[in-house]
């Protein structure tokens, strides 16, 4: 873990490490700890009753006492240790598992896209279409002034065969129409005549 | 479970900054474009103007969903650093305190 303010950087499976390894320390401390209860006992020995036997009895109940006190504190302090570790290690967990989850959740809300048609525009109103006037045929010109093309029309009352002199393609003329030969610069009018195939 | 755990404060609050700004960003945008579309619709016509109304609608609708759920968020990743900062209060005070 840094030092720094505003910041931490824990690695957690080494923090579980070490609280493991000092509950195994404790371990290890209180197994002679409970072995120290046979020292507690007076001693039964037949040392006589004179007066330094009774001093060196005390001395060793006193150092007994002692040893039993200090493995006590050890105990208690790597106990102390490990807790503490243990609990910094789980808030660590705990807050990196927690922020992983509740943000990872958000996911989840997010709604699916709609599928949206984009309108074709089919009507414009403003502004108004333009009104487009009609085309006009380029005016007549002279037969005399373009040559000529089409089928000479045979004499009237004759069988004969028309003479052809060009063939083109026109369009049949509506009622009334007239239909114009152009070839983009001249227009001449023509006449239609259906007539039914022999 | 990740190896290593590194938290610095100050990235993770200039993160949530951008995020902040990048949601107002977003919900200008959408802003201007619901006006856009008002008035567009108004000067169009007929069922075009209809149907631009209605997909209009739906994007705006979506939109307010979206910046809702980065709303979302933004609100857990600022609980998410204001937690970290107290666990890491807390655990420092335990040598401390």
């Amino acid at each position: 873990m840094d030092g720094d303010v505003g910041s931490f950087r824990v690695h957690l499976q080494s923090l579980k490490d070490l609280a493991v390894r000092l509950r195994e320390q404790l371990e290890v401390v209180q197994r002679p700890a409970r072995a120290f209860d046979v020292l507690y006992q007076p001693p039964n020995l037949p040392l006589g009753a004179f007066a330094e036997s009774y001093s060196l009895s005390d001395y060793h109940s006193d150092v007994a006492q002692q040893l039993a006190v200090v493995v006590e504190k050890v105990g208690r302090g790597l106990d102390f240790a490990r807790s503490v570790t243990e609990l910094v290690a789980q808030r660590y967990e705990a807050l990196n598992a927690g922020g992983a989850q509740n943000i990872g959740a958000v996911s989840d809300l997010l709604p699916a896209p709609p599928a949206v048609a984009l309108p074709t525009p089919q009507v414009w109103n403003s502004p108004p279409a333009p009104t487009q006037p009609a085309p006009t045929p380029p005016a007549p010109r002279s037969p005399t002034a373009a040559p000529v093309t089409g089928v000479a029309a045979a004499p009237a009352g004759s069988r004969a065969t028309p003479q052809v002199l060009a063939q083109v393609t026109v369009p049949v003329p509506p009622d009334g129409g007239t239909v114009y030969y152009f070839d983009g610069s001249t227009s001449i009018p023509l006449t239609v005549t259906l007539q039914p195939d022999e | 479970m990740a190896e290593l755990l590194d938290y610095r404060f100050g990235d993770m609050e200039s993160t949530n900054t951008a995020v902040q700004q990048r949601l107002n960003d977003f919900r200008s945008t959408l802003s201007d474009f619901k006006g856009t579309y008002v008035r567009l619709a108004g000067q169009w016509g007929g069922a075009t103007a209809q149907g631009a109304g209605q997909v209009a609608q739906t994007l705006d609708k979506f939109g307010n969903d979206v910046a809702s759920v980065v709303n979302r968020f933004l609100t857990e990743l600022t609980t998410h650093l204001e937690e970290s900062i107290s666990t890491e209060r807390k655990n420092t005070n335990l040598f401390t305190g």
